[in-house]
């Protein structure tokens, strides 16, 4: 049996690939909105209700269907179960749950793994594939130092109110409690 | 001399040669010097290995070690030619010999000097090698029994292999796993397409077509059976590589065992039962330390010396008894000894005079509890300190040790016949065999060796009772425990005639273990949960499904403790109706929040049938559904067509915001509708209390 590496599956259809064309043009050329010097932080961008959030896509290991999960019965309320990456099973918290937030306008069909400080990784739900975004950094540095928690609430000029995960420690520290 | 430093990768080698050689040796010496077995056999082997180390040593330059092994070889010649067992002293010698060996092997650096061979234990070897005289005359031959003895099997090469290489084997078959899952998948869809297709593919034009199409779904089909088969025999080869016999470490303890009790002035003959159970290499290397520390105390302090012994009426060959055996994803060794047991009227003084215990903890501390003495630090009932004991460092060590490897370690002693330490340690790698069961909406995996028989309910045999349920076994009463209900996703109910019951046996206890379904037995390696869900005291681990799927195992010791599990408060039950998992976790996280008892099922089938058996106080369904199942307007229509349940408060919750399905959704009969963008915490907590209220009213 001989194992051929895998390749980037190609989209299906016409429309699918000229979109993919257009938005590798625009990464390499880059966006005309942010100045050439100004510094940028990468982030994955989605929405959870009402409310769009964000998390440095540094953070980002992939983004994949939500199909599979198991759930843990007797495990806390935020934890949706387990699901299966990269041969190694991981846990799927809901982010809503973590986080307070109220209201979904889709059942989260997605599933985003994230990797923490020490290379342990877990799942969140999403709405949606998040967008690669990029954020200025002046503003975030400015609202960093005036935040009391994990998020920092940025106001953008073209975006509105974005909620920047800035620290995965509630993610990767949310076992033992709830919402 | 210098070793070569082109020499770096190959001496590494040659270490692990070395140890591998050496601890053969010691096997062979010990059996030597007992004058057990085929003692020609014995000495030829002893000659072959020592040969071995002497070739090898004089190719890497390392002439010391080569005069090392020679004097070795040398010093049996004798007893190897007169086929007899090894004298004591000079049985010590060789051994100090080869101890020697390995470590200056050990210490050798390509580009230094060979490191001196200790000629003190060469001296050793010259001054203990017998005279021919004292040369004990070999032992009567056996008589033949005519039987023919098997050819012995030619040894194989070797290769070491590392942690790292054994992690890459580890990911390349979890990337052929994935392979095959997607093969299968590929496989399935296009089965469906093609089933799909059947009628426009019954045209006459387009038979080659079908016929080529059906080819290549057999072939894929193939396809993923043969990657199946391939994974399971990487995953076997990796398992083999990465575990080993038990034996590998418990057959050394013989020597330290011999050794301890020549020092001592005692005698004692250890004994290993179990020691072809096959573990992690890394758990038995993790288990070495605390094994040799528990024979070490067992012979310094729980073996009398033979006079004593004989004073008791006790053989003066002590026995000592290592035990391993395998229960599920967990591993029990025992460590037993027929000695004088603890002393606890010492242990207690010890510890009251060290100021660990007050007096008055001390007179109501239990026999169990005052054993439990002997773990803590710098306890010793030893009066003065000697090489292997009195310190008091000991066994406090060998419980850190267990304890990090998650393990517990347990005393037992009979004052006079001896003490028993039992450790119990999880495994991460091993397969179990365990029952595949179902129970509400789940599926799930017990362990076989939890599980001492499955009977069918009968009514003669039960006794249910408001708070309780009972099971007549084997003249005794057990309690008969719901699966469901234990999880958490249904209400207590008494098995229905004929219903599987598990009996279920763990720590001493027995349960009748009800649940719904027993879907047969595989045998599965099961891996521990994520580190954030591993104190989760229900979860053993997961198995992984041949489609990929995980199987939960729960834990028998969790099982059997829930027997005593008080009735829960009464609080208010909702039942959630929502094919999305992460909607069903959502929608139990508000309610739990707002003091509900909150149980979950994924379609309005499973809805109905969990209405059926028990009682709630509302139900609130998603709108749509999975294709094919009752939509939450369809479960609606059906809940208050039926009489029992025609007044049972529902909310719908849909992402659509269209006002006429609001409008249908009330029409039939929905006490609230809601979207599920409006689903904030306290709109739908507030919404439920208020159809409540109204519902209580009305």
């Amino acid at each position: 049996m001989r194992i051929r590496p895998r390749r980037p599956e190609l989209p299906g259809n016409d429309a699918e690939a000229a979109l993919l064309r257009t938005r590798a043009a625009d990464l390499a050329h880059g966006t005309t909105e942010i100045e050439p010097e100004e510094e940028v932080l990468s982030a994955a961008m989605f929405s959870v209700g009402e409310e769009i959030y964000a998390i440095p896509l540094e953070h980002l290991r992939a983004a994949i269907p939500l199909t599979a999960v198991t759930p843990i019965p007797q495990a806390p309320p935020h934890v949706i179960g387990i699901v299966r990456f990269r041969g190694q099973a991981v846990t799927v918290l809901s982010f809503a749950a973590i986080f307070g937030v109220g209201g979904w306008r889709v059942d989260p069909g997605v599933l985003v793994v994230l990797e923490g400080p020490d290379g342990r990784l877990i799942a969140i739900d999403c709405e949606h594939i998040p967008r690669a975004v990029t954020l200025p950094l002046a503003p975030i540095a400015m609202a960093r130092s005036a935040r009391t928690g994990a998020v920092v609430e940025l106001a953008l000029p073209d975006i509105g109110r974005v909620m920047l995960l800035d620290d995965l420690g509630p993610l990767f520290g949310a076992f033992g409690r709830g919402a | 001399m210098v070793v070569d430093p082109s020499l770096a990768e190959p001496l590494a080698l040659f270490v692990v040669e070395t140890e591998g050689y050496a601890r053969t040796a010691n096997e062979v010496l010990l059996a030597l010097e007992r004058g057990e077995g085929d003692l020609a056999k014995r000495h030829q082997q002893l000659a072959r290995l020592l040969h071995t180390l002497k070739g090898t040593a004089a190719t890497f330059g390392l002439t010391g070690l080569a005069e090392a092994a020679h004097r070795m070889e040398s010093a049996v010649d004798m007893a190897r030619e007169a086929q007899s067992p090894l004298p004591a002293p000079l049985a010590d010698a060789l051994l100090k010999c080869l101890d020697g060996f390995v470590a200056t092997v050990r210490a050798c650096t390509a580009g230094r000097e060979e490191p001196p061979f200790p000629p003190a234990l060469l001296a050793a070897l010259g001054s203990s090698r017998p005279r021919r005289a004292s040369i004990p005359p070999p032992p009567p031959p056996t008589p033949s029994t005519g039987e023919r003895k098997p050819a012995e099997a030619p040894e194989l090469a070797t290769w070491p292999v590392g942690a790292d290489d054994i992690a890459g084997f580890t990911r390349e078959i979890e990337r052929l796993r994935d392979l095959h899952l997607r093969i299968d998948t590929r496989a399935r869809e296009l089965a469906r397409i093609l089933d799909g297709a059947e009628a426009l593919l019954a045209a006459p034009k387009l038979r080659p077509l079908r016929g080529r199409l059906a080819e290549l779904r057999s072939g894929l089909t193939a396809d993923g059976e043969e990657t199946f088969e391939a994974i399971a025999a990487l995953e076997n080869g990796v398992k083999r590589i990465c575990t080993l016999p038990v034996r590998t470490v418990l057959d050394p303890l013989h020597r330290a065992v011999r050794d301890l009790c020549r020092g001592a002035g005692k005698r004692a003959r250890l004994s290993i039962v179990g020691g072809d159970a096959v573990l992690d290499r890394r758990l038995l290397d993790a288990l070495r330390g605390p094994l040799v520390q528990l024979v070490r105390n067992a012979v310094d302090h729980g073996v009398e010396p033979p006079e004593v012994r004989r004073a008791a009426a006790k053989d003066p060959e002590a026995q000592l008894v290592i035990t391993v055996a395998q229960r599920g994803n967990l591993v029990l060794l025992e460590v037993a000894d027929d000695g004088a047991g603890l002393d606890r009227a010492a242990l207690g003084a010890v510890a009251l005079g060290s100021g660990l215990v007050t007096r008055e903890r001390l007179d109501a501390m239990t026999p169990a509890e005052i054993d439990r003495l002997v773990f803590y630090p710098g306890l010793s009932t030893r009066a003065e300190v000697s090489e292997v004991s009195g310190r008091g460092i000991g066994l406090d060590v060998v419980l850190g040790e267990v304890r990090n490897l998650d393990g517990s370690i347990d005393v037992a002693t009979t004052p006079g016949q001896g003490t028993r330490f039992a450790i119990h340690i999880p495994m991460e790698i091993g397969s179990s065999w365990l029952l595949v069961v179902t129970a509400a909406t789940g599926v799930y995996g017990v362990p076989l060796a939890g599980v001492e028989t499955v009977v069918a309910a009968r009514d003669e045999a039960m006794r249910v009772g408001r708070r309780h349920m009972s099971l007549e076994y084997q003249e005794t009463l057990i309690p008969i425990l719901d699966l469901g209900w234990l999880l958490g996703q249904r209400e207590r109910k008494a098995p229905a005639a004929a219903q599987p019951l598990l009996i279920v046996q763990a720590d001493g206890r027995r349960i009748a273990l009800a649940v719904d379904q027993i879907v047969g037995e595989q045998d599965l390696v099961v891996r521990a949960l994520p580190p954030e869900l591993r104190a989760l005291p229900e979860w053993q681990g997961a198995a992984t499904l041949a489609r990929g799927d995980f199987l939960l195992v729960l834990r028998p010791e969790w099982m059997v403790s829930q027997d005593a599990r008080a009735e829960q408060v009464v609080t208010r039950r909702v039942l959630v109706v929502d094919d999305s998992v992460t909607a069903r976790a959502l929608h139990r996280s508000v309610l739990e929040s707002g003091g509900y008892t909150v149980h979950g099922v994924p379609s309005g089938e499973g809805a109905l049938a969990q209405l059926a058996d028990a009682a709630y106080d509302a139900v609130i369904s998603d709108v749509a559904m999975a294709p094919g199942e009752l939509d939450g307007l369809e479960l609606l229509a059906r809940i208050r067509a039926t009489s029992s349940l025609a007044h049972l408060p529902v909310i719908l919750v849909s992402v659509s915001e269209e006002r006429e399905l609001r409008t249908r959704a009330l029409a039939l009969g929905a006490d609230a509708y809601l979207t599920k963008k409006d689903c904030a915490s306290g709109r739908l907590l507030g919404e439920l209390a208020a159809v409540l209220s109204r519902r209580r009213a009305g």
